[in-house]
């Protein structure tokens, strides 16, 4: 075996070098037999720089000057392929099935030595660095995972390996499943199928809207047409009536006016119902707006400008009834607050948490006594309370009114967000 | 001084039976107006006001074939003196406005008619436009925003029925860019930010009917 100096101090630094060397044996005219060792040395060299080696019966000299290099191994080839247990041609056939076993044998061909030929193979994407003199010169793979891989052998007779460059390039494709025909396919069926559900609950959603709609305009229309307009015309019959009764019935008078008085309102009330129903065919506006909208009006018809504060956020699943009934409360006690108060100030606030709201009107107008009795002639008005009640009382709340003579109302309300909605 | 002593006759015209008995109650008590006439649409109050020529005219705004507020107007054509209040349930600013402008001196909502209609008729038969306050704060609201176009207003109305951008400009015959930009005009001029905001504020202002 001889080696460069130099080896050694590499190996010295990197443990893993592979050291670079060239064997001689018998195909080199080395004689079979054993070393002997005499005074300590193997071998003696002459003048002439040739070095004596004595094995055992037989005597071998070296000339350095003569010594070939190791020569260049000859390349290897594929000898035989064999995929899933059938033979196939490395030329022709590149592709195979996810899970495939692949078994590999090379052999190169050595005029001189075959005794010093050796092989190291790697495939890339399986093996993770070169194997070398692989028993029996084969590789095999079981169960290969989709990819691409390059097979690449080379040989050496003890001095360079030979370019290793790919002997052999092919792929497993993936399972059916997992190729990219597939993916696109079911990706672009499972959107399909959304779209069309989407569009489908969007299409019964809408033709159920519909339905509510038309009825809603036909109830609406019904109302308008019938009952409103024969209520509106009770007003000036009563106070026809009114006018008619004899001066010294003056009981009769007032009775008959305040009536009237009631009737008037009621067909208020039932002209704010007929809008809001068809303000509502759009969707229920939100409390917020409902009540910036109520700011706006109050302040058009009778130049107070309530303020309107909101903490927290409107759950979206929150029930439009909620948001309704909670306005209509705002409503009446902001009209009763200008109608008999006469604040400069109002207050409208609504807080949210997770599963309630709190509504709270606050005036700062001449306030009552809410323990008085109320007396015949606000009948109206003790109507309107009894309203704000049972709306409160619909979005699972209570209405606490709070009033101190002189210092003003305070309405307040609290209501459950988690209300069915009907 | 002689003062005439011949009472103030007056045209009801609605299209509710009893509405006109109400109204007919109300001014009957009153020694100097007596109604001498009554029309149920458009077209009988331009005949009846030919035929007897009101000293005041009350014209509901709602009417079945020829709508309140062009009746007024054929009935300006015919006398530019005639003396015509309207009579309504709405008090949007667009209601109201529209009455002002075919040239209505009075306006009278239903719900406040018994106590507004006999002062009204004083006023307006004195020749006095009568505007009460919160009329007056409708219209000067109104005035303070900018009028919507026609189309503007065929395109609101759509909007309104649950029409989307698309089905309103097959309806019109437009593009469906030209609705859309008609669409961000409406919301501009009515200062609001959604479709369902415009609907709810065109109602509350008249500018969409209740019919």
């Amino acid at each position: 075996m001889r080696f460069h100096a130099g080896e050694m101090d590499t190996i010295e630094k990197d443990p893993r070098h592979r050291l670079a060397y060239t064997l001689y044996d018998e195909s080199d005219g080395l004689q079979p037999g054993t070393q002997m060792w005499q005074n300590g040395a193997a071998g003696v060299r002459d003048m002439a720089g040739r070095i004596w080696v004595a094995n055992g019966p037989s005597m071998t000299i070296i000339d350095p000057q003569q010594l070939r290099e190791a020569r260049r191994a000859a390349p290897p080839n594929l000898e035989a392929i064999t995929v899933n247990g059938d033979h196939v041609d490395p030329a022709a056939v590149r592709r195979f099935a996810n899970g495939s076993t692949v078994q590999i044998e090379y052999a190169a061909l050595s005029l001189s030595a075959t005794s010093k030929l050796r092989f190291r193979h790697l495939l890339e994407g399986a093996d993770p660095d070169w194997v070398y003199d692989a028993a029996g010169r084969r590789a095999a793979y079981a169960n290969l995972r989709a990819g691409d891989y390059r097979f690449r052998v080379s040989t050496s007779e003890g001095g360079e390996w030979t370019d290793p460059s790919p002997q052999w390039m092919f792929t497993v494709d993936p399972p059916f499943y997992l190729s990219n025909w597939f993916l696109i396919t079911a990706g672009t069926l499972l959107v399909g199928a959304l779209v069309a559900g989407t569009k489908l609950r969007v299409r019964a959603v809408k033709a159920r809207y519909a339905l509510v709609i038309a009825e809603r305009t036909r109830v609406s229309r019904e109302i308008h047409d019938t009952l409103l307009q024969s209520l509106a015309a009770l007003g000036p019959e009563l106070e026809a009536l009114a006018t008619r009764v004899p001066s010294r019935d003056v009981g009769l008078t007032s009775e008959l006016r305040r009536l009237r008085r009631q009737v008037d309102r009621s067909v208020r009330d039932a002209r704010e119902s007929i809008l809001e129903l068809r303000r509502t065919l759009m969707g229920t506006p939100r409390l917020v707006e409902s009540l910036s909208q109520l700011a706006d009006d109050t302040e058009t018809r009778h130049g107070v400008r309530p303020t309107v504060a909101v903490v927290g956020r409107r759950p979206g699943d929150a029930s439009p009834d909620v948001d309704l009934q909670l306005f209509r409360i705002a409503q009446e006690a902001v009209a009763n607050a200008i109608r008999h108060a006469h604040p400069t100030r109002i207050d409208l606030s609504v807080a949210y948490n997770d599963n309630q709201v709190a509504l709270t009107i606050a005036d700062n107008g001449c306030g009552f006594d809410p323990r008085a009795p109320i007396n015949g002639s606000h009948d109206s008005e003790h109507f309107g309370l009894v309203t704000m009640r049972e709306r409160a009382e619909r979005v699972g709340g209570r209405l606490r009114i709070e009033s101190v003579p002189g210092t003003g109302t305070t309405v307040h309300t609290v209501a459950s967000l988690t209300n069915e909605w009907q | 001084m002689a003062v005439a002593s011949r009472p103030i006759r007056v045209l009801c015209v609605d299209d509710h039976r009893l509405m006109r008995e109400g109204v007919a109650k109300i001014v009957g008590v009153q020694p100097d107006m007596e109604v001498v006439a009554e029309a149920s649409n458009g077209e009988q109050a331009v005949a009846q006001f030919l035929a007897c020529r009101p000293d005041v005219t009350l014209m509901d705004l709602q009417l079945p074939i020829t709508s309140g507020p062009e009746a007024i107007r054929r009935i300006r054509q015919l006398d530019d003196c005639a003396r015509i209040i309207a009579l309504t349930m709405y008090r949007g600013d667009e209601d109201i406005h529209r009455a002002f402008e075919a040239g209505a001196m009075g306006y009278v909502l239903k719900d406040t008619i018994s106590d507004d209609l006999i002062h009204v008729i004083r006023e307006v038969h004195a020749g006095r436009r009568v505007v009460a306050p919160d009329i007056q704060q409708a219209l000067d609201e109104r005035a303070r925003h900018p009028a919507l176009s026609l189309r503007e207003r065929q395109v609101l109305e759509l909007v309104a029925e649950g029409m989307r951008n698309k089905e309103i400009a097959a309806a019109l015959g437009i593009s469906t860019d030209t609705t859309g930009m008609h669409v961000k005009n409406i919301y501009t001029k009515l200062d609001v930010h959604d479709r369902t905001a415009a609907v709810a504020k065109a109602i509350r202002r008249g500018i969409i009917r209740i019919e």
